[in-house]
């Protein structure tokens, strides 16, 4: 079975760039545009990995990373976006359960190659 | 027993003594008698009965007139002595006794002037002593007023029970805004009429709680003032002899500007790179997806093109957005104070166990925050009441550690984790802060520090955790600069003036040109005229100057004259400065005025706002004064714009915001001229920080943007 991955960004100009790399690599993707979208979308398509940007309106990337770990979502990789540079919040993001925490711009390589990495098949 | 009534007694005694001896001689002579001799006695006394009832009263007085001189002498004198001796001792030590007899007696009271003389001499020395340092101490006050006077800062002296001993203006300015407030700052008033008490019993606390090898000399803090501006308050103890708490100075600003500009700025800059971050990260992804697939075509390859062009255009906006809202002011830094991690956890610890169990962790003992620790510990307080009254909490973990390049404090608990809505339904709650207006949300004070807040299970079964990261002490703590608050006055504005030109008698300035500017003499002045047209006919209503020597202000040396323009004063100026007809009537007129104003402001250097306006009026009225000022002349304008390029608005009141000058007094010539003084003592200290040290150097640089200002000035009037 294809590894699939969830897409979770308001902003739909990322998202094409995303889609497309994660499409490249023979992943299966799906695309949720906010934080409630995105706890549908676990449930619904569950994914292995999923790209989560912090800054969405209504439920942000933290509260949905701690919900998902919450909920009992142990196994499934959480890599976070953001455009928010402190460290503070990578911190915060790691505490709240997050695998990887990737600030805004990244190269799409490294990305590539984390997620990869984190799926276990990269090596 | 009574002084007379025991003479009369001593007397009688005498008396009966000598009576019983008398009687008891006659008896015995009488026994010794055959009996013919007896009765030849006893006819004897009988016959001469009279004579010797004579001889007895006699003798009886003689002794009482012994007796009563020798009491006198030898009783009453040592009395008399003994009653002066305790008057000396007691009440004057001019008094001196004087005993004429008995001799003894004599000796003794000689000795008695002597002790007194003594005595005189050392209580006139402890009153010498206690006078010089009476007028030490008043000289000491004296010199404190005035220091105080001059500080722009407000201060308040205040003794251990908080009633004010000392104030200066700005602290009565700062706290009398209005009328409504005005009375609460007073000599024996209470401070907790105006600072919330709670939050200076927190102060004081920590000032004698810190752990002793970190002590702090002060305590900051921000509170709301009554009249609702954001304060930032100094709190230093003034201990005794001691070491014990007698009082305690407190300074005040008012940073409700400062806090509101470091507001924005904040958000701005944050819209500003996560804005950017996003954008150019979605750029990056768009590019580096066509450089590693060269084979897109088509469609794919447009839908890529259009996202790259779509976010350079929105990044391109961004930018320019932000610089439009940028082009605002010098910001102040919003400053948190510097606290020891275990002082923190301490003051938490003893705020957290007026309601629960409590068990800390001690921290690291080189763990330095920057913390306002008021607003965390009524934060961690208001948590722990939550968590006790809504989730049954009864014994807190408290810890404190580095985590990163953040401190991490953690309230720990046997039980579930909060929810997340939970948590931020309370942080969005208002704290429980006495008497404070504006009380802040768990959510602000977290923000403030530039902090998060999130709720985790903990590493041990069944326990959970809230997580608060607060920020460290930067490693050196520098000086933080402030905004005073300039009080809000709509003005009339001048138009920038460019029909004098300021810089033609060069000649003139060549002399001074070499002179260091800090040593140079300056009049500031200022005008106030019946309208903006010199030479259509307005004329000068009101010149005030004040002198500036050795880099400081001279408010006593001023010059504050108004002026008969014999013209009518239209009422639009008199708003303006409220100078009316009636005042000017019977004052002198130009041509007494300006020759006087020539005379005090004679070899100094002239220095006005926008200075060429009032220069022009001077100038026109040369051939009826016949004064022509030749001095060199230094525009703060001009130089506002030499020592704030970046900025557009170079009032008087925009610089005087910027280099922290409390307006006050606006629309005299006299008060006018004070703040010009003081915004050129600051310009002056910014031109020696950037290494212009002479007057032609200052000159040469307000010449250039004088020149930029004046073309700008043609084009943009065409």
């Amino acid at each position: 079975m294809a590894v699939r991955i969830l897409i979770v960004d308001d902003e739909p100009n990322i998202v094409v760039s995303l889609e497309f790399l994660m499409r490249q690599k023979g992943y299966e993707t799906q695309v949720a545009r906010d934080g409630d979208e995105a706890l549908a979308g676990v449930e619904s398509f569950r994914p292995d990995l999923v790209l989560l940007d912090v800054n969405m309106p209504r439920r942000d990337g933290f509260e949905v990373c701690q919900k998902l770990r919450a909920d009992g979502w142990t196994e499934l990789k959480i890599v976070m976006l953001t455009a928010k540079g402190r460290d503070i919040e990578i911190e915060k993001g790691l505490a709240l359960g997050a695998d990887a925490y990737v600030s805004k711009p990244f190269s799409t390589r490294e990305l590539v190659a984390r997620v990869a990495d984190l799926l276990g098949d990269g090596a | 027993m009574s002084v007379r009534l025991k003479f009369a007694l001593a007397l009688a005694a005498l008396l009966a003594y000598g009576a019983a001896a008398l009687a008891a001689l006659i008896a015995a002579v009488r026994s010794d008698l055959a009996s013919g001799d007896r009765s030849v006695l006893d006819r004897i006394l009988r016959e001469e009965a009279a004579l010797a009832a004579g001889v007895v009263v006699l003798f009886g007085i003689g002794l009482g007139v012994v007796v009563a001189s020798a009491f006198r002498l030898y009783v009453m004198a040592p009395r008399r002595l003994a009653e002066e001796t305790r008057l000396i001792a007691s009440a004057n030590p001019r008094h001196r006794v004087t005993v004429r007899r008995p001799a003894e007696l004599r000796r003794v009271a000689a000795a008695v002037n002597e002790l007194a003389e003594r005595l005189q001499d050392a209580e006139e020395d402890v009153a010498a002593q206690i006078d010089a340092a009476h007028a030490d101490l008043a000289q000491e006050r004296n010199r404190l007023a005035a220091l105080m006077a001059e500080l722009r800062l407000a201060v308040l002296v205040c003794n251990d029970d908080g009633r004010i001993l000392l104030y200066n203006d700005a602290a009565s300015q700062l706290l009398h805004p209005d009328e409504d407030t005005s009375g609460l700052v007073g000599l024996g008033r209470s401070v907790f009429g105006i600072l919330d008490r709670s939050l200076l019993a927190h102060a004081l606390e920590r000032l004698s709680c810190g752990a002793s090898d970190s002590a702090a000399p002060s305590v900051r803090l921000t509170t709301t003032a009554a009249g609702g501006q954001l304060l930032r308050v100094g709190v230093a103890s003034v201990r005794g002899a001691g070491e014990e708490l007698t009082g305690f100075v407190l300074s005040l600003e008012d940073v409700t500007r400062a806090a509101e500009l470091s507001g924005e700025r904040d958000a701005l800059l944050q819209s500003l790179t996560e804005g950017a971050r996003a954008s150019v990260a979605t750029i990056r992804a768009a590019v580096e997806s066509m450089l590693d697939y060269p084979e897109l075509v088509g469609a794919e390859r447009e839908r890529f093109e259009e996202v790259i062009r779509h976010e350079a255009v929105g990044l391109g906006e961004l930018v320019e957005a932000a610089v439009r809202e940028h082009a605002g002011d010098l910001r102040a830094q919003w400053s948190l104070e510097e606290m020891l991690g275990r002082d923190l956890l301490a003051a938490l610890r003893r705020s957290l166990e007026e309601g629960l169990s409590v068990t800390a962790t001690d921290p690291p003992d080189d763990l330095w925050l920057e913390v306002d620790s008021y607003a965390v510990v009524q934060a961690a307080g208001h948590l722990a009441e939550h968590l006790r009254a809504d989730a049954g909490v009864e014994h807190l973990r408290l810890e404190l550690r580095q985590a990163g390049r953040h401190a991490r404090l953690g309230l720990g608990w046997e039980g579930q984790p909060l929810r997340e809505e939970t948590l931020r339904a309370w942080a969005s709650e208002p704290l429980r802060r006495v008497g404070g207006a504006l009380a802040p949300t768990l959510r602000d004070v977290v923000e403030d520090h530039g902090g998060e807040l999130w709720c985790e299970p903990g590493s041990e079964a069944g326990g959970a955790w809230v997580r608060l990261l607060l920020p460290l002490a930067a490693v050196t703590p520098g000086a933080r600069p402030t905004l005073a608050t300039p009080r809000g006055e709509t003005v009339e504005r001048r138009p920038e003036f460019y029909d004098f030109d300021l810089f033609q008698p060069a000649e003139e300035a060549a002399g001074w040109d070499g002179r260091r500017l800090d040593a140079l003499v300056y009049t500031v002045f200022d005008t106030e005229t019946t309208g903006l047209s010199p030479s259509g006919g307005d004329e000068i209503v009101s010149i005030g100057a004040v002198r500036i020597v050795n880099a400081r202000l001279l408010r006593r040396e001023t010059f504050d004259r108004l002026v008969d323009p014999r013209r009518s004063v239209p009422p639009a100026s008199v708003a303006v400065h409220g100078i009316t007809p009636e005042l000017l009537r019977g004052q002198p007129t130009i041509d007494v005025v300006l020759p006087d104003f020539a005379r005090f402001a004679e070899d100094t250097v002239l220095v006005g706002h926008n200075v060429g306006f009032d220069l022009r009026f001077i100038e026109l009225k040369e051939a009826q004064t016949g004064v022509r000022l030749r001095q060199p002349v230094l525009d703060t304008l001009l130089l506002s714009a030499v020592v704030h390029p970046g900025h557009e608005d170079h009032s008087l009141e925009a610089m005087a915001a910027r280099l922290g000058v409390s307006v006050i007094g606006r629309h005299t010539a006299l008060g006018d001229a004070i703040l010009t003084g003081e915004i050129f003592l600051g310009q002056l200290r910014l031109l020696l920080a950037q290494g212009m040290t002479t007057f032609g150097e200052a000159r040469a640089a307000a010449q250039r943007t004088y020149a930029a200002r004046k073309s700008e000035s043609l084009y943009s009037r065409a």
